[in-house]
């Protein structure tokens, strides 16, 4: 008899059940949205205190409202995957994963400390470079960049992180 | 932090599977977590904590430290 037929072999790694990749995708489509559409918001406002008009800001603001778009498809989708028995048992089983609150929270964290440095870059370009371009150093435009930061950083840590 | 703590863990989560035949998922179900957590685990990019470490151990019928060590070179011998 060989090793292979006397080594009992491992069940497989890898299975994942229709729940499990629907719910992925769903949170794929909420993350990636989300990121999408304040991505095109902040480059608006960039556009529009840059003086930019015309098919420019028309384009950024498509493109935004496809990632919104896009959130809230994943968002339905989740909402009916949770309306089925199978759905609802999974989402409910992976609230109470400790794994998977751990990752919430460091990625949490880490949204914060992007929003954070993000301020700082912000403070260090202003002494370097001085109000070279005061209109893009407006709340209108820093506020909003600020946010895109912080849900970019935490979302893409917790892609990151649960896709391991 | 647990992520860069689980790559100094070693675990035989994937034999004890084997013994008992059971599946990620099979196993997941019954400790209470997914099955990307088991397997999270079982790649060591994650420490589980001292509870569901337990509740691993109950399924896989072992202890503890059978079915996770710290490596030769993490030991503290003094």
């Amino acid at each position: 008899m060989t090793d292979a037929q006397q080594t009992p072999t491992p069940p497989e790694n890898t299975e994942s059940n229709d729940v499990e990749l629907l719910s992925e995708r769903n949170q794929r489509l909420i993350a990636f949205g989300a990121v999408l559409g304040i991505l095109m918001l902040v480059a608006q406002h960039v556009l529009i205190a840059t003086h930019f008009h015309g098919w420019v800001i028309v384009a950024a603001s498509t493109v935004s409202f496809i990632g919104w778009a896009l959130f809230l498809l994943g968002a339905y989708l989740n909402r009916r995957l949770k309306g089925t028995p199978e759905g609802r048992a999974f989402i409910e089983h992976a609230a109470h994963d400790e794994r998977i609150i751990h990752i919430r929270s460091q990625s949490f964290a880490f949204g914060f400390t992007a929003m954070m440095a993000f301020q700082v870059l912000l403070i260090v370009l202003d002494l370097v470079f001085g109000h070279l371009e005061s209109q893009l150093m407006s709340v209108p435009v820093i506020a909003p960049a600020t946010i895109a930061a912080g849900i970019t950083g935490a979302v893409l840590r917790f892609q990151f992180l649960s896709s391991r | 932090m647990k992520d860069h703590a689980a790559h100094r863990l070693e675990n035989k989560i994937k034999v004890f599977r084997a013994i008992h035949d059971l599946t990620q998922s099979e196993l997941a179900l019954r400790v209470g977590v997914t099955r990307k957590s088991v397997n999270s685990i079982e790649k060591g990019h994650f420490v589980p904590s001292t509870e569901l470490a337990l509740r691993m151990a109950a399924v896989l019928e072992c202890t503890v430290e059978e079915l996770f060590q710290l490596p030769a070179d993490r030991v503290d011998k003094s």
